[in-house]
C-alpha cells in the first residue's frame, strides 16, 4: 500500500487534556477509497484522533495534511467543505426539520460553492440531490415525517445520507452500528461496502465482528497510540491485539 | 423559489396585510391610532423573531437597536434638517450596524451569557441617551413637530401627523418586514438559521460557519429594529430615552413569544393581543399591568408555543 498517496496523514499528533494524554504523537496515513476501521478499548484515544482529524477539537501538537495541503489551523466547517465529513457516535439530527429537510440543508451546503450562490441555487436540484442522498441509504419513503420522530435506527440512517450529501471524499462514521438491529447493520455493510473506491471512510467501532468484516484494513489504538495495523485477518492474529483487546487467549478466540 | 403550499401560506400573509389595509376605512379614529401603534411594534417585534424565533438566540437588549433607529433618525431630522427619507435610511442602518457590531462582541457568547451580554451593552447605549442629555433630550426626549418636513411622493407633500398618511406609513413599513421574514424564512439561508437552532455543532459539521449566519441574522434583526424605532419616531413626532429602556427589550420577547416564535405571524399576533389587553385592563382598572401579567401566565401556561405555534401544532402544520 505504499505506492499510494495517503488522501489524508497525521504527523505526531497529540492530543492532553489538563493531565491526560489521550493521543500520543500518533503517525496515521489514510488511503484514497479505503475503509479503515478504528478500533481499541474504551478511552484508547480514538474518538479524539477522529475529532482533530474533522477538526471538532484542536491538536495539542502535530499537523494534519488532507490532500497536500495543511489543513491543521483550520476550522471543522472549512474541512467539510473540503471534503472531510463527520456522522456524530449520539444521533443529532435537527428534531423539527423532515428527514428530506434535514438532508437538504446538507445538500444546499455542497451546492454553495462560491459567495452569492444562494441566489443561483435551484429548489429543484437541492431536493433532487437530497432525494438521491435518501435513497442511498434506503429512507426515500419516511421523508416526510419530522426527524425526531424516526425510530432510533432511522435518525442513524438519516445522518449517513446528510453526510453522503455533501459527497464527502473522507467520511468519519462514529460508533455507527450502535443501537441498529441486526437486519439494518447487515444494510448499513453494505452501504459502506459501496462506498468502498469512492470515499476513504474512517470506520470507529466496538462492534468487532463488523469492522472486521467491512473494513480493508484495521488500526488498533490503545492508551492513546497506535499498536497494531493491518488487514483484518492479520489484525485478529497479532498477539499484542489479543492481549488488550480481545483478552489473553493465544490462538484462540474468547467465547 | 416556489414549493408546496407556497400559494396558500402567501395568500394567508396577503389576506392579513388587505385586512389591515381595510380596517382604516371602518375603525374609529382612536382604534386607527392604536392600530398604528401595534404595526410599528410589530415590526419590532418580528425584527426580534428574526433571532429568537429563526435562529434560537435570546437577546435581552433589542432596545438598543431600536433606539439605534430612532435615534439616528430623530437627530438626523433635529438636527440636521434631513428628509424622512434620508432620516429613515440613516435609522435603519444604525440598528443594523450596532447590530453588527455587538455581534462581534457578543457571540462568542452563547445561551444565558448572551442574554446577558446583550442586556449590558443595552444599559450602557440606555444611560448614554440619558448622558448626553443636552444633545439627546435625555428622559424628557425631543419633539419633531415643526422640523419634520412632509413626505414628498411624487409631487405630492404628505404630512407624516395626518392620521391617513401615518397609517398607511406604518403599514407598509409592516408590509415590508413581514414579507421579507416570510422570504427569510423559506430561503435556503432560513433553513440554515434553523438548523443552527435546532443544533448548532450538526450545522457546523455540515460545513457552515454558524458564527457567520448568527452575525447575519443579529444585524438582520437589529436592521429591522432600526426600521421600527425609525418609523416610530418619524410617524409620532418623538424621541425619548424611555424607548432605550429595559423595557422596551422585554417588550418584543413577550409579543414574539405570546405570538409563537419562530412562525412568521406570530409576532404580529401577540403585538396585538397584548396591546389590547394593555388597552381594555387600563380601562377597567389603573392596576393594569397586574390584568396584563395574569393574561400572560395563562396564555403562556396553556399555550407555551405562543398563539401561532399551537394553532401550527393543532390544524395548520404548514404554517412557516
Amino acid at each position: 500500500m505504499a505506492a499510494l498517496t495517503p488522501i489524508l496523514e497525521t504527523m505526531a499528533l497529540r492530543r492532553v487534556f489538563g493531565g491526560l494524554v489521550a493521543v500520543q504523537p500518533v503517525d496515521f496515513q489514510l488511503n484514497p477509497g479505503e475503509i479503515r476501521g478504528i478500533i481499541g478499548p474504551n478511552g484508547a484515544g480514538k474518538t479524539t484522533l477522529v475529532s482533530m482529524i474533522c477538526g471538532r477539537i484542536r491538536p495539542t501538537s502535530g499537523r494534519i495534511v488532507f490532500r497536500q495541503r495543511d489543513i491543521t489551523k483550520l476550522r471543522a466547517d472549512e474541512r467539510v467543505r473540503l471534503g472531510i465529513v463527520y456522522t456524530f457516535q449520539l444521533v443529532s439530527v435537527f428534531k423539527s426539520l423532515t428527514a428530506r429537510e434535514n438532508v437538504i440543508v446538507a445538500a444546499q451546503r455542497r451546492l454553495l460553492a462560491a459567495p452569492g450562490s444562494y441566489l443561483r441555487l435551484d429548489r429543484a436540484v437541492v431536493t433532487r440531490h437530497a432525494q438521491a442522498a435518501l435513497a442511498e441509504v434506503g429512507l426515500h419513503s419516511i421523508d416526510a415525517r419530522p426527524a425526531g420522530v424516526l425510530p432510533y435506527g432511522h435518525q442513524r440512517l438519516l445522518e449517513i445520507a446528510m453526510a453522503l450529501a455533501l459527497r464527502p471524499q473522507v467520511l468519519a462514521l462514529d460508533e455507527p452500528t450502535q443501537g441498529l438491529a441486526p437486519h439494518e447493520v447487515e444494510a448499513l455493510a453494505a452501504l459502506i461496502r459501496d462506498m468502498a473506491g469512492r470515499v476513504a471512510v474512517l470506520l470507529i467501532e466496538h462492534n468487532m465482528s463488523f469492522v472486521l468484516d467491512v473494513s480493508h484494513s484495521v488500526t488498533v489504538m490503545d492508551r492513546g497510540s497506535i499498536i497494531a495495523q493491518g488487514t483484518p485477518l492479520e489484525v485478529e492474529r497479532d498477539p499484542l491485539v489479543q492481549g488488550v483487546y480481545l483478552g489473553t487467549y493465544p490462538g484462540k478466540r474468547p467465547i | 423559489m416556489t414549493g408546496p403550499r407556497d400559494r396558500p401560506i402567501l395568500a394567508l400573509h396577503l389576506a392579513i396585510l388587505l385586512l389591515l389595509l381595510a380596517l382604516q376605512f371602518v375603525l374609529p379614529p382612536f382604534q386607527q391610532g392604536l392600530l398604528v401603534r401595534i404595526m410599528v411594534f410589530a415590526t419590532y417585534a418580528i425584527g426580534y423573531n428574526v433571532l429568537l424565533g429563526y435562529t434560537g438566540l435570546m437577546s435581552l437588549g433589542h432596545a438598543m437597536f431600536f433606539a439605534a433607529g430612532m435615534y439616528g433618525t430623530g437627530l438626523a431630522v433635529y438636527y440636521l434638517g434631513a428628509a424622512p427619507g434620508s432620516g429613515f435610511a440613516v435609522g435603519l442602518l444604525a440598528g443594523l450596524i450596532l447590530a453588527a457590531i455587538m455581534g462581534a462582541l457578543t457571540l462568542r457568547t452563547s445561551g444565558v451569557s448572551f442574554l446577558i451580554a446583550t442586556m449590558m451593552f443595552a444599559q450602557v447605549i440606555y444611560v448614554t441617551t440619558l448622558y448626553f442629555s443636552r444633545i439627546t433630550g435625555g428622559d424628557q426626549g425631543l419633539v419633531l413637530t415643526g422640523r419634520l418636513r412632509p413626505l414628498n411622493v411624487a409631487g405630492h407633500h404628505l404630512s407624516l401627523a395626518a392620521p391617513g398618511v401615518r397609517y398607511n406609513a406604518a403599514l407598509i413599513v409592516l408590509a415590508v418586514a413581514f414579507l421579507f421574514s416570510l422570504w427569510l424564512a423559506r430561503s435556503p439561508v432560513g433553513r440554515v438559521l434553523v438548523a443552527v437552532r435546532e443544533n448548532e455543532e450538526r450545522a457546523r459539521l455540515l460545513g457552515y460557519n454558524t458564527t457567520a449566519y448568527k452575525l447575519f441574522a443579529l444585524a438582520v434583526s437589529g436592521g429591522i429594529a432600526g426600521m421600527a424605532g425609525s418609523t416610530y419616531t418619524l410617524l409620532f413626532s418623538y424621541l425619548g430615552s424611555s424607548f432605550a429602556s429595559i423595557l422596551y427589550s422585554i417588550y418584543p420577547l413577550l409579543w414574539t413569544l405570546l405570538g409563537g416564535a419562530g412562525s412568521t405571524i406570530g409576532p404580529l399576533a401577540g403585538t396585538a393581543l397584548m396591546t389590547y389587553a394593555v388597552d381594555i385592563a387600563s380601562g377597567l382598572t389603573d392596576s393594569y399591568l397586574i390584568v396584563v401579567g395574569v393574561a400572560l401566565v395563562l396564555i403562556i401556561m396553556k399555550f407555551p408555543a405562543g398563539v401561532a405555534g399551537s394553532l401550527r401544532a393543532k390544524w395548520l402544520g404548514w404554517l412557516p
